[in-house]
């Protein structure tokens, strides 16, 4: 493919800044960068180029506003809603290498990281304080902090504990048009504008953060996990009611169905009751006398629940296999089916047990497997189109779309915790009027004029104006082919 | 000070208001959005209004919307007192886990100010909490931004971008929070040190303690005010005895029927302006805990009251006014806006009637994270200067 015009002066002023070994250009070193969470789309960009310094970042981003090429921001590219999916006519900003934990401080228990630091990396470099990073994605192994703020990411503790934002006290970034602005600061409290929570989630199209003051908080001393084995979804959706209703507030409240059981004892060896239809783990945590008294209550509760088994972890290691299954079970799935779409969609937890009855139908009548494991306690879903072949792409994007219809009509949200990014751009409009729409895009277009910064995510319709002429939208077409 | 009062009882209403004026070309005052703290009788410093601009009160748009107590959730419209809102929670066990501190002030004045009492310490403050809204930009659009669930992330998060935004922004309508279960059982101390220093170790050692506090103030210069929830009594008082062990002092407990007083006083700041003398300032400082120290040295020698709240993550800081004379008052407040600044901890003038008209219009001291940010949100959301100006930029 032709490099397009605009490209080409952008590339060659890249040159005389980055080595070869940090500017890739050649199709072998681009592959690896073509997809990210989101598997079922492709697209290649012109380059990849490897930044160092945030020096670097701002140098980078501050030539593509000059000769308006967009880009993509990338950290470990682990994105299920297409976020860091290149664009064919851009190049890719890969954060990985501003991996540096710069400091951290047990007074004000905040650590200060870049962008390309792994999520797991700060809650082991704060232990030795006593303290850990809350946020817990499924892919805390290796999903940067970076992408964490874009997309507000969350994790199965959120239900205590919240999202990305909640944990995010400060920023640096460089704006899409080059600007550096610094917000927030290491203290809990603003006195102001809430900056830096309205910077979190932007989809990577406000600019690119180079610097992070994340909250870190005591790490909890004690922990009681429970795993409950149902034999229907319901009834552990039901459970699910009692626990929040009692007043009692888990760290985290999760559900695993029987299509997820399967795969996770497949994949890493987790046995679950076998009559189970569904398993709910429940973990509370917190100072060691309070957990035990609200142990107490939970268990007589739990009691209650019509649970067909009630496992109690023992120990650590326990309680680490009780997760495990449930922390493989996006990669676990992909024994069932090679294809498959995440879904990340809220509902009223109150309407829980009834969400899933209608996906479960939803799947009968498209003849298409979907398995859920979720955030039961705030109504975060998970499910699992397992569409199998490429050939049923087309029939799992309208079932998903179905799921997320049915989300918005119930009061809830497109996206929990995934973001908008490519794959639900289209739904955006579900949620939002035109005027809310007009209004968030005049925003984004005061920060990045030329709408370079990760362009054709979360909008709908793609396309900036610059570029509409230049024909249908490169990943919809890699989507079907990948191109050498 | 000649200008014209608006109450609108609707959202269209609303809208239509700054839509009308806007036309005419008239600057509009947000006064219902504005940290309306002392309930429906505005306090003067809010007063801003110059001559031929309009007062838009969110009085009459009150009222709980939704309230489902096992979603956890609850939407009134900006105008619903705090107090309205706390007991229509407490007859379901829940309640505002921020802790609005000023029970008289309104929801959209709590929101607009972004204020948390001492019970932020345990869960969040104002931004962990608001889930969407439903406001009034300067062009006069009704938005409705966010999701009415706990867990939302599709679009740009305005919801928190209206916290602490002051009615520069917006005028919020409407607003949903996430709410909590209110702790059964609340048993408190106190914790007299000798000295500020031993105090501020204390709070310290608390604050990387797994102790889970609900409320942690530090009082006068060498006290700890602490609180403990738990869900029985039976759990409460070895929880008190470990507080005591960790910090090397026996805890004085506050009785059980002094226990809420104490800290409704605590969250109005009567220990730093009595009822009924609330002639001087008061400040919130953003701040954490390692620059206690510094801001204390600076605060006591000028000897004005102050109060380190929820676990030192604000200083609450009392100016008394100098009777009769604007320009010390003044002179006062820029002093300590100066200091503030040299430290960079941002700051928001909560009360102060008696200050100058260019203080009362622009609340903010010290260091401001991120203007020039704000100045191209704000060109956005209200680019013909409807809604008060941010004094931050020339341009804003």
């Amino acid at each position: 493919m032709a490099t397009p015009p605009r490209t080409q002066p952008l590339l060659e002023a890249l040159e005389t800044h980055f080595p070869p070994a940090r500017l890739l250009r050649a199709p072998a070193q681009l592959v690896p960068y073509e997809s990210d969470g989101l598997t079922a789309f492709r697209a290649r960009p012109q380059a990849v180029v490897l930044p160092e310094t945030r020096e670097e970042v701002i140098e980078i981003v501050r030539l593509c506003h000059r000769f308006a090429v967009p880009f993509v921001a990338r950290g470990s590219g682990t994105s299920l809603s297409g976020g860091s999916m290149p664009i064919e006519e851009g190049i890719v900003i890969g954060l990985n290498r501003l991996d540096r934990i710069l400091s951290i401080d047990p007074i004000d228990r905040v650590a200060v990281v870049e962008p390309g630091v792994i999520n797991l990396d700060v809650s082991e470099a704060a232990a030795v304080h006593g303290l850990t990073y809350a946020p817990d994605p499924s892919s805390q192994q290796v999903c940067t902090i970076g992408g964490n703020v874009a997309f507000n990411s969350g994790g199965a503790h959120c239900l205590k504990y919240g999202m990305t934002a909640n944990h995010v006290l400060g920023l640096e970034a460089v704006l899409a048009d080059g600007e550096v602005v610094r917000l927030g600061g290491n203290s809990l409290e603003a006195a102001g504008p809430d900056l830096v929570g309205f910077f979190c989630g932007h989809d990577g199209l406000f600019g690119i953060v180079l610097e992070i003051t994340l909250r870190l908080i005591p790490t909890p001393e004690h922990q009681q996990t429970v795993l409950a084995a149902y034999r229907s979804l319901e009834a552990a959706g039901h459970a699910v009611a009692t626990v929040v209703g009692s007043g009692l507030l888990p760290a985290a409240l999760e559900i695993m169905d029987r299509h997820i059981l399967r795969a996770a004892e497949a994949a890493v060896g987790v046995r679950y009751p076998p009559e189970a239809a569904a398993v709910l783990i429940v973990e509370l945590d917190g100072e060691h006398d309070a957990v035990e008294a609200d142990f107490a209550r939970l268990e007589s509760l739990m009691q209650k629940t019509g649970a067909s088994s009630l496992r109690v972890a023992r120990d650590a290691d326990e309680r680490a296999q009780f997760w495990k299954g449930r922390k493989s079970a996006f990669s676990a799935v992909g024994r069932l089916s090679p294809q498959y779409l995440v879904q990340d969609g809220v509902v009223p937890r109150t309407r829980l047990a009834e969400t899933l009855v209608a996906i479960e139908a939803l799947s009968e009548h498209y003849d298409i497997p979907v398995a859920n494991v979720f955030h039961a306690g705030d109504g975060n879903l998970h499910p699992l189109i397992l569409f199998g072949d490429d050939d049923r792409l087309a029939e799992a994007e309208a079932l998903a779309a179905e799921i997320l219809a049915l989300c918005v009509r119930l009061g809830g949200s497109i996206t929990g915790e995934h973001g908008v990014g490519m794959e639900k751009r289209a739904h955006l409009p579900d949620m939002f009027g035109p005027e809310d729409l007009a209004m968030m895009a005049a925003l984004r277009r005061a920060l990045d004029p030329l709408e370079i910064a990760n362009r054709g995510k979360m909008f709908p319709g793609g396309e900036a104006p610059a570029l509409s002429s230049r024909g249908p939208h490169p990943l919809e077409i890699a989507g079907i082919a990948s191109r050498e | 000070m000649t200008s014209t009062r608006h109450e609108p009882a609707t959202l269209d209403e609303m809208a239509a208001t700054i839509r009308t004026h806007r036309a005419a070309g008239v600057r509009l005052i947000g006064a219902g959005t504005k940290p309306a703290l002392v309930g429906h009788a505005p306090d003067p410093s809010l007063q801003t209004a110059r001559i031929g601009e309009i007062l838009l009160s969110s009085r009459r748009l009150t009222g709980i919307v939704e309230y489902e107590a096992a979603e956890f959730t609850i939407t009134a419209r900006a105008g619903t007192p705090i107090r309205a809102l706390d007991d229509a929670l407490a007859e379901n066990g829940q309640s505002l886990p921020f802790d609005p501190p000023f029970a008289g002030a309104t929801l959209g004045g709590a929101i607009a100010a972004g204020l948390a009492g001492p019970g932020r310490v345990r869960f969040g403050g104002v931004r962990d909490f608001v889930l969407a809204t439903t406001w009034v930009d300067g062009h006069g659009r009704v938005l409705r931004s966010g999701a009415k669930v706990v867990k939302n992330a599709a679009g740009f998060d305005l919801p928190k971008l209206l916290v602490g935004s002051l009615g520069r922004l917006g005028a919020l309508a409407e607003v949903t929070l996430k709410v909590l279960p209110r702790p059964r059982v609340q048993q408190s101390a106190r914790f007299c040190f000798g000295n500020f220093t031993s105090a501020y170790e204390g709070l310290v050692r608390l604050l990387q303690s797994p102790l889970e506090l609900d409320g942690l103030e530090m009082v006068e210069d060498a006290t700890l005010l602490v609180r403990l929830g738990s869900p029985s009594h039976a759990s409460s008082a070895p929880r008190l005895a470990r507080l005591g062990r960790v910090l090397g002092i026996p805890p004085d407990s506050i009785a059980a029927d002094d226990e809420g007083a104490t800290w409704r006083a605590m969250a109005a700041c009567r220990d730093l302006q009595p009822e009924g003398c609330e002639t001087g300032a008061l400040i919130k400082v953003a701040l954490s805990p390692r620059r206690i120290p510094e801001l204390e040295a600076i605060l006591r020698s000028a000897s004005w009251a102050r109060r380190y709240s929820a676990g030192g993550a604000v200083a609450w800081i009392a100016v008394p006014a100098a009777h009769y004379d604007r320009a010390r008052d003044d002179a006062s407040l820029e002093a300590l806006d100066r200091h503030l600044a040299s430290l960079a901890l941002p700051a928001l003038v909560v009360r102060g009637a008696h200050l100058g008209e260019a203080r009362r219009r622009d609340p903010r001291l010290g260091h401001r994270p991120g203007d020039n940010l704000l100045a191209r949100i704000k060109r956005v959301l209200d680019p013909d200067g409807v809604l008060p100006p941010l004094d931050c930029s020339p341009t804003a």
